[in-house]
C-alpha cells in the first residue's frame, strides 16, 4: 500500500495546494494531507499493532497451554491480558477501519479528499505516540496496567506509573478518534458528489456516519472516566472511593456507557464492509437497503441503553437487572434484520467465492454465532453464572475477531487491487481464509466449554480439569497467529505485483460504486471535479 | 410448571450424556495433547447442586437449543444458496432488492421468540434474587488474596487461604486433583438450609463464585452486597474469585463444604470452642495469685493499650478536662473494692464506662498499675480472683480453679507473657521490615526499662503471620527483630543487653495485623 | 473556486458544531457522577449519609424483623464492633444500638464510616435518625468510644424481608494519614523474572 505510484498519475492538475511539490521520504509521510497516504498509514499502523497485540495473545496462550506457571509470572500475565485488550481494540481494529474510511469514503462519495486534510494528518500522527506510551509502560517500575482493559478501580488506583501512561495513551487515542470522526462526519455530510443523496450512499458510508457519531458521543465519556481515575490516583479526589463518598461501581457505569457503544463502533463499519462485498459477489443489489440503514441506526441507539448488562453481578437492584436484560435482548432484533437481509442478498444471486466473499461468509457464520452467545449472555441468571468466564472471552472474540477482523481481511482483498493496482494471488488468499477460519475455531470454540465448566477469565493458571481444552485452544492460537504472517506475505506480494495480474479499474464484475470508476491504482488526486450521480 | 421442570431435567441428563459421549469419541483421537488424570473434556455447565443452579442450567440448555435450531435453519438457507445459486452452475442473478412483507416478518418473529426466552429467564432471576427468610448468615470478605468468613450469628470467623503447595504451581511436584481449588479452611454450611451471604471487600473488588451452587456476586469495598444459596446435597463445591483483583487473582479459590445438619452443628461447636465464644465471663476463672510486679507490668500494657485508659486519664495519670486525674486520686489510693466496682461497672452519669469486657487479669493489672505508678503508692491491690468474685455477686464462681494456668484471655495471641515490667509490641505492615512510626513509643519504653536497672536485658522476637513462604517468613521475622535491635543499639544500648530470640510459634490473626510484630520483653 | 470555498465554510461550521458536541459529551462524563448519585438517592441505593425525617412512627406489632449489625475496618489500626450482632425489632419501633471503636494506636486518627445494607432493597425502609456515620469521627490516641445509631424500620417494609443487615465500613479519612496505595505482598512467590520472594 505504501507504493502508490502517485507520481506517475500526478501532474497536469493546475492546482494551488501543496501537493504539487510534496516532499519525499519520511517527510512526505509526516506532512502528508492526502487521504490515500493517511489511509495507508492507518492500515500499516493497525497491522503493526495487530502483530504486537497478537504476540501478547500468544504469550497468554503459551502460559495457558498447560496448568502450572511456565512462561511468565502472574503479574506479567495480567499486564499481557490488559495490554492485549487495549492494543487490539484501540490500536488494531479501530485504526484499521479508520484506514478503510480514509481510503474509501472520498472515493465512494466522489469527494476530492477528506473535509479537514490537515486535521486528518494530526489524527493519524497522534497514534504512534499513544502506542509507544502503551508499549513502553511495560518497562516502567511496576509494569504496565494489569487491571484488565476495562481498568476497574480500586485496582487501577493501586497500579504503578504504568497506569498513568496508559491513561495518557487513552486520552491521546480518544483525541485521535474524535478528530477522525469529526472529519468523517463532515466529509459524509458536506462533501458528497452532486446527486448522491444520503439514501443513495454506499452502506459503508452509512455505517461509518453512524459509527462516527457513536465515537464523538462516547470517547469523551471514556476520557472523563480515566481522568477521574487519574485524579483519584494523584489529586485526592474520591470519585471511586467509598471513604470519600464515592463508589467503585460508578466507574463501571461510566466505563460501560462508553464500552458498550464501543462494541458497535467496532462492529458497524464491519457490517458496512460486508454490505458492500456480499452484493458484489452475488451480483445482485443489497437486499433491504432502507431497513439496513434503520437497523444500523437502531443498533446504535440501543447500544446507549444497555450498558449495565456488563455489570449484572455488581449488585444492582432487581428492577435494573430486568430492565437491562430486556433492553439487551432487544438488540437481537435489528441485528437479526441485518443477517436476514444479507442472506436475502445472496438468495438467487449469481455467487462466486473469491477471497473477499469467503471472508464475508466466514464473518456472517461466526459473527452470528457470537450473536447467539451474546443472546445467551443477555439473560441475567445465565450471565451471573457465565460472567467473567472463558465463555465471555469466546463470545467477544467471535464478535471482534470473526466479526471485525474477518471483515477487515475481506476489505483488504476487496479494495487492495484498487490501492495497489495489482491483483492478489487468489490461491494464497483462499489458503489464508481456510487457515484463519479453522485456527480461529480451534482457538475459541473450546473456550465456550471452558467457561461453562467454570474457568474464570484473566487467570494465569487453572485446575487440571481445564487442561485439555486449554491445550487445544493454545495450539489454535499459534496456528491463527502464523496465518496472519502469511497474510502479510500475501499483501506484500500484491504490492510488489508478484501475481503478475494488473488490476483493472473494476476488478469485480458485480461491484458497484464510484470507487470503481477511477483507474487502479487510484491516482493520487481523484474526483477534483465532482462526478455527477444520477 | 412442575412437569415441565422434571421433563427438562430428564432431557438434560439424557441429551448431555449423549452429546458428551459423541464429542468424547470425536476428541479422544487428539492423542498428542497433554492428558491429565482428571481431565475429561468437560463441555457443559457443572452439575447443579442447588435449585438456582439447576434453573440456570435449564434456561441455558433451552436457549442454547433454540439458538442452535435457528442457527441451523438460517445457515441451512445460506449453504443452500451457496450451492444452488452459484455462477459456476450458470445461475443468473435475480434483481429483487426489497420486500416490505418479508422484512416485517423477520423483524416481528424474532421479537416473539425473544419474549419466549425472556419468560423462563425472568422466572429464574426472580428466584435467584430472593434473599428473604434465610437460615444462617455468613459474612464473606474478599482480601488480596484470600477470603474471610464470619459466621455472624455464631460469633466466630476465619480466613480461607489457598492450600496448594507452591511446588505444584512451579511444576516441581505432581499437581493434585484439586490443584488451585483447595483451601486450608473451607466455608462449612448445612445441607438444605438457606445460607445468606453478605459480601464486602477489604481492598479491591473481588467476586465470590461457586458454579455448582449457582452463586456469583461481586464483593465491593465499602459496600455490602447480599446473595444466597441452598445446597441440595452434602459434598464439597469449588469455585474461584471471578473479578480480576491483582496478581494473585487466580490463587484465591473458594471451597464450600456442605455437611448434614448434625455434622454442621458439631463443627460449629468446635469452632466456637476454638474462638472462645461464650467463655469470657463464666468458663475460666483465673485463681492464680500474681506478684505485684507481674500485675503492674501487665496492667501497664492494658492501660496504654487495649484498655484504652490512657486516652482519657493520660499517660501521666493527670487526666484532662472532664476526665479526673488518677495520680493522687482518693479512689485509686483508697480501698480496693470501690475501684473494683468502678472498673467493672463504670460511673453512671460520667464518661467512665464499664470495662467488664476486659478479663479479670487485665482489670487487676490496671488496678495494680494505677496503684503503683506516678505518685501513687497504695499498699492494697487486687488479684484477678477478686474481680471474678465481684462479677459474681461476691462469691467465687463454681467453675473457678478449672483452668488456673490459662489466665490470658482467649483472644490474646499465644505468646510468652512478660515476666517483668516490659512487654512491648511493634506491628509491621505486610511484607515490610522497616520500623513503623508508632514504634518509637515502644523503643522508648524499652530504653526506659534498660535504664531503670543496670543489669537488665531485653529479648527481641520477630514474628510474621503464617501466610506465605515459610523460609521467607523466617527471614523477614529476623529482619524485623534486627530493625528493632538496631534502633536500640543506635540509642546507645550495648549489644550484650539484647537477646535475639527466634519465634516459638507463628500465628495469623483475622486481619493478621497482630501477627506481624516484634515483641520486646524483659530478658533473663 | 466558489463551490470549494462554500464547502469549506460549511465544513468549518460543521467542525464547530461537532467540537461543541464533543465538549458536551466530555462534560456529560463528569455529569454522570452527580446523576449517578441522584439516581442512587432516588432509588435509595448507597445514599445513607444523612439523618432522615421520620413521619410515620406507628409500630407494627404484628411482625418482627431481625436486624443484623456488621462492621468492617479498612486500613485503620482500630477495632470496631457492634455491641450486639443482631436484634429483633418491630417495624416502626425506635431502636438504639451501640457500636464501639477503639483506636489502638498512640496517635489521633480520623475515620469516616460508610453504611451499606443487605438486601439493597431494604435500604429504602431503613431510617437512621442519628448515626456516627453522618460525620467523620476523630479518635484520640488509644481512645475507645461507644457510638449510638438510632433507627427505625419503616412499617412499609415489604413483608418478605425478614432480615436486614446494616453494615459499616470505617475508612481512614483521605488526607488524615497516608492510605496504602501499594498492592500488598502476596502468598505466592513470583520470582520467575527475578522479583524477590514475598513474605508477610
Amino acid at each position: 500500500m505504501a507504493s502508490i505510484p502517485h507520481d506517475a498519475v500526478h501532474g497536469g492538475h493546475g492546482h494551488d495546494d501543496q501537493h504539487d511539490h510534496h516532499p519525499t521520504g519520511i517527510k512526505r509521510w509526516l506532512t502528508t494531507t492526502n487521504h490515500k497516504d493517511i489511509g495507508s498509514m492507518y492500515l500499516w499502523f493497525s497491522f503493526t499493532m495487530f502483530i504486537v497485540g497478537g504476540i501478547m495473545a500468544l504469550i497468554i496462550r503459551a502460559e495457558l497451554f498447560q496448568p502450572g506457571l511456565q512462561v511468565v509470572n502472574p503479574e506479567f500475565f495480567n499486564q499481557m491480558t490488559s495490554l492485549h485488550g487495549l492494543i487490539m481494540v484501540f490500536g488494531a481494529i479501530m485504526p484499521a477501519f479508520v484506514g478503510f474510511a480514509n481510503w474509501m469514503l472520498p472515493l465512494q462519495l466522489g469527494a476530492p479528499d477528506m473535509a479537514f486534510a490537515r486535521m486528518n494528518n494530526w489524527s493519524f500522527w497522534l497514534l504512534p505516540p499513544a502506542a509507544i506510551l502503551l508499549v513502553t509502560s511495560m518497562f516502567v517500575p511496576g509494569g504496565s496496567v494489569a487491571a484488565g482493559w476495562t481498568m476497574y478501580p480500586p485496582l487501577t488506583v493501586q497500579q504503578g506509573i504504568g497506569m498513568d501512561l496508559t491513561i495518557f495513551a487513552v486520552h491521546i487515542l480518544g483525541a485521535s478518534s474524535i478528530m477522525g470522526s469529526i472529519n468523517i462526519i463532515t466529509t459524509i455530510l458536506n462533501m458528497r458528489a452532486p446527486g448522491m443523496t444520503l439514501m443513495k450512499m454506499p452502506m459503508f458510508a452509512w455505517t461509518w456516519l453512524i459509527t462516527a457519531f457513536l465515537l464523538i458521543a462516547t470517547m469523551p465519556v471514556l476520557a472523563g472516566a480515566v481522568t477521574m481515575i487519574l485524579t483519584d490516583r494523584h489529586f485526592g479526589t474520591t470519585f471511586f472511593n467509598a471513604a470519600g463518598g464515592g463508589d467503585p461501581v460508578m466507574y463501571q457505569h461510566i466505563f460501560w456507557f462508553f464500552g458498550h457503544p464501543e462494541v458497535y463502533i467496532i462492529a458497524l463499519p464491519a457490517f458496512g464492509v460486508v454490505s458492500q462485498i456480499l452484493p458484489a459477489f452475488s451480483r445482485k443489489p443489497l437486499f433491504g437497503y432502507h431497513s439496513m440503514v434503520y437497523a444500523t441506526a437502531s443498533i446504535a441507539i440501543l447500544s446507549f441503553i444497555v450498558w449495565a448488562h456488563h455489570m449484572y453481578t455488581t449488585g444492582m437492584p432487581l428492577a435494573g437487572q430486568m430492565y437491562f436484560m430486556f433492553a439487551t435482548m432487544l438488540i437481537a432484533v435489528p441485528t437479526g434484520v441485518k443477517v436476514f437481509n444479507w442472506l436475502a442478498t445472496m438468495w438467487r444471486g449469481s455467487i462466486t467465492l473469491e477471497t473477499p466473499m469467503l471472508f464475508c461468509l466466514g464473518f456472517l457464520f461466526l459473527f452470528t454465532m457470537g450473536g447467539f452467545t451474546g443472546l445467551v449472555l443477555s439473560l441475567t441468571p445465565v450471565d451471573i453464572q457465565l460472567h467473567d468466564t472463558y465463555y465471555v472471552v469466546a463470545h467477544f472474540h467471535y464478535v471482534m475477531v470473526a466479526g471485525a477482523l474477518f471483515s477487515a481481511f475481506a476489505a483488504v482483498y476487496y479494495w487492495g487491487p484498487k490501492w495497489t493496482g495489482w491483483m492478489y494471488d487468489e490461491k494464497l488468499g483462499k489458503i489464508h481464509f481456510w487457515w484463519s477460519l479453522i485456527a480461529f475455531n480451534v482457538t475459541f470454540f473450546p473456550q465456550h466449554f471452558l467457561g461453562l465448566a467454570g474457568m474464570p477469565r484473566r487467570i494465569p493458571d487453572y485446575n487440571l480439569q481445564f487442561a485439555d481444552w486449554n491445550a487445544v485452544s493454545s495450539i489454535g492460537a499459534f496456528a491463527f497467529g502464523t496465518a496472519q504472517i502469511f497474510f502479510l506475505y500475501i499483501v506484500i506480494r500484491m504490492i510488489a505485483g508478484k501475481s503478475g495480474v494488473r488490476a483493472p479499474a473494476k476488478p469485480w464484475d458485480g461491484a458497484e460504486g464510484l470507487e470503481w470508476t477511477v483507474p487502479s491504482p487510484a491516482p493520487y488526486h481523484t474526483f477534483e471535479t465532482p462526478p455527477v450521480v444520477k | 410448571m412442575k412437569s415441565v421442570n422434571s421433563a427438562s431435567n430428564s432431557w438434560r441428563s439424557g441429551a448431555s450424556a449423549l452429546s458428551t459421549r459423541v464429542l468424547r469419541a470425536a476428541t479422544a483421537s487428539l492423542a498428542l495433547l497433554p492428558l491429565y488424570a482428571s481431565a475429561d473434556w468437560k463441555l457443559n455447565l457443572q452439575t447443579p447442586a442447588s435449585a438456582v443452579a439447576a434453573e440456570v442450567y435449564d434456561v441455558h440448555t433451552l436457549i442454547t437449543v433454540i439458538c442452535a435450531i435457528i442457527f441451523v435453519g438460517v445457515f441451512g438457507v445460506m449453504f443452500y444458496s451457496l450451492y444452488a445459486h452459484r455462477k459456476s452452475k450458470g445461475h443468473k442473478a435475480a434483481q429483487f432488492h426489497e420486500s416490505a412483507t418479508v422484512e416485517a416478518v423477520w423483524t416481528i418473529i424474532p421479537f416473539f421468540i425473544l419474549l419466549g426466552m425472556a419468560f423462563p429467564a425472568t422466572k429464574a432471576l426472580l428466584h435467584a434474587r430472593d434473599t428473604s427468610a434465610s437460615d444462617i448468615t455468613v459474612k464473606v470478605t474478599g482480601y488480596q488474596w484470600k477470603w474471610g468468613y464470619d459466621y455472624i450469628n455464631d460469633g466466630f470467623g476465619f480466613v480461607s487461604n489457598l492450600s496448594t503447595p507452591l511446588a505444584q504451581i512451579k511444576n516441581a511436584e505432581t499437581k493434585g486433583e484439586n490443584y488451585l481449588l483447595e483451601v486450608d479452611n473451607p466455608l462449612v454450611v448445612p445441607v438444605g438450609k438457606k445460607v445468606r451471604l453478605l459480601l464486602t471487600a477489604n481492598d479491591v473488588i473481588h467476586a465470590w463464585w461457586v458454579p455448582a451452587l449457582g452463586v456469583k456476586q461481586d464483593a465491593v469495598p465499602g459496600f455490602i452486597r447480599d446473595t444466597w444459596f441452598r445446597a441440595d446435597r452434602p459434598g464439597v463445591y469449588r469455585g474461584n474469585c471471578a473479578e480480576l483483583c491483582g496478581k494473585e487473582h487466580g490463587y484465591m479459590p473458594i471451597v464450600v463444604e456442605v455437611k448434614t445438619q448434625a455434622d454442621y452443628d458439631k463443627w460449629v461447636a468446635t469452632q466456637k470452642d476454638k474462638a472462645g465464644v461464650g467463655k469470657v465471663a463464666a468458663a475460666v476463672v483465673d485463681t492464680k495469685t500474681y506478684s505485684r510486679d507481674e500485675l503492674v507490668a501487665h496492667g501497664k500494657t492494658i492501660y496504654e493499650g487495649a484498655g484504652g485508659c490512657q486516652g482519657c486519664h493520660q499517660a501521666n495519670g493527670k487526666g484532662t478536662g472532664a476526665f479526673p486525674a488518677l495520680d493522687g486520686s482518693k479512689l485509686v489510693n483508697g480501698p480496693k473494692d470501690a475501684q473494683i466496682n468502678i472498673l467493672l461497672n463504670g460511673k453512671p452519669g460520667t464518661a467512665m464506662a464499664a470495662f467488664k469486657h476486659l478479663s479479670d487479669k487485665d482489670l487487676a493489672g490496671v488496678m495494680a498499675f494505677t496503684r503503683s505508678t506516678w505518685s501513687n503508692k497504695a499498699a492494697e491491690f487486687a488479684q484477678p480472683v477478686d474481680f471474678a468474685k465481684a462479677r459474681n455477686g461476691g462469691v467465687l464462681p463454681a467453675s473457678a480453679g478449672a483452668a488456673t494456668a490459662t489466665a490470658a484471655p482467649a483472644q490474646a495471641p499465644a505468646t510468652a507473657p512478660a515476666s517483668s515490667a516490659l512487654a512491648e509490641k511493634i506491628f509491621f505492615a505486610t511484607g515490610k521490615k522497616d520500623l513503623p512510626a508508632e514504634a518509637k513509643a515502644s523503643i522508648d519504653a524499652a530504653l526506659a526499662f534498660l535504664k531503670g536497672k543496670a543489669d537488665s536485658k531485653v529479648e527481641i522476637t520477630g514474628y510474621t503471620d503464617k501466610t506465605g513462604d515459610v523460609a521467607a517468613n523466617l527471614e523477614l521475622a529476623k529482619e524485623r527483630a534486627k530493625a528493632v535491635r538496631d534502633a536500640l543499639v543506635s540509642a546507645g544500648v550495648a549489644r550484650e543487653r539484647i537477646n535475639m530470640k527466634p519465634p516459638a510459634e507463628v500465628t495469623g490473626g483475622k486481619d493478621n495485623r497482630e501477627a506481624r510484630r516484634v515483641e520486646i520483653n524483659a530478658g533473663a | 473556486m466558489a463551490l470549494s470555498r462554500l464547502i469549506s465554510f460549511a465544513n468549518k461550521q460543521m467542525l464547530g458544531k461537532l467540537a461543541v458536541f464533543t465538549a458536551i459529551m466530555f462534560a456529560f462524563g463528569f455529569a454522570l457522577v452527580p446523576i449517578y448519585k441522584k439516581i442512587c438517592e432516588v432509588a435509595k441505593v448507597n445514599d445513607f449519609m444523612r439523618p432522615e425525617q421520620v413521619k410515620n412512627t406507628q409500630v407494627d406489632l404484628s411482625r418482627k424483623v431481625r436486624v443484623e449489625f456488621d462492621s468492617n475496618i479498612r486500613n485503620l489500626p482500630w477495632t470496631f464492633k457492634p455491641e450486639k450482632t443482631s436484634i429483633e425489632v418491630h417495624p416502626g419501633e425506635l431502636t438504639t444500638v451501640v457500636y464501639e471503636v477503639h483506636n489502638t494506636t498512640g496517635r489521633a486518627m480520623t475515620g469516616q464510616a460508610v453504611p451499606s445494607y443487605g438486601p439493597t432493597e431494604a435500604a429504602d425502609h431503613f431510617r437512621k435518625l442519628e448515626c456516627f456515620c453522618f460525620t467523620a469521627q476523630t479518635f484520640k490516641a488509644s481512645e475507645t468510644r461507644q457510638m449510638p445509631v438510632v433507627f427505625l424500620i419503616d412499617p412499609k417494609l415489604p413483608r418478605d424481608v425478614s432480615t436486614i443487615t446494616l453494615s459499616y465500613t470505617f475508612f481512614e479519612m483521605p488526607g488524615a494519614g497516608t492510605p496504602s496505595t501499594q498492592a500488598p505482598a502476596g502468598k505466592l512467590e513470583t520470582n520467575m523474572v527475578g522479583t524477590p520472594r514475598q513474605a508477610s
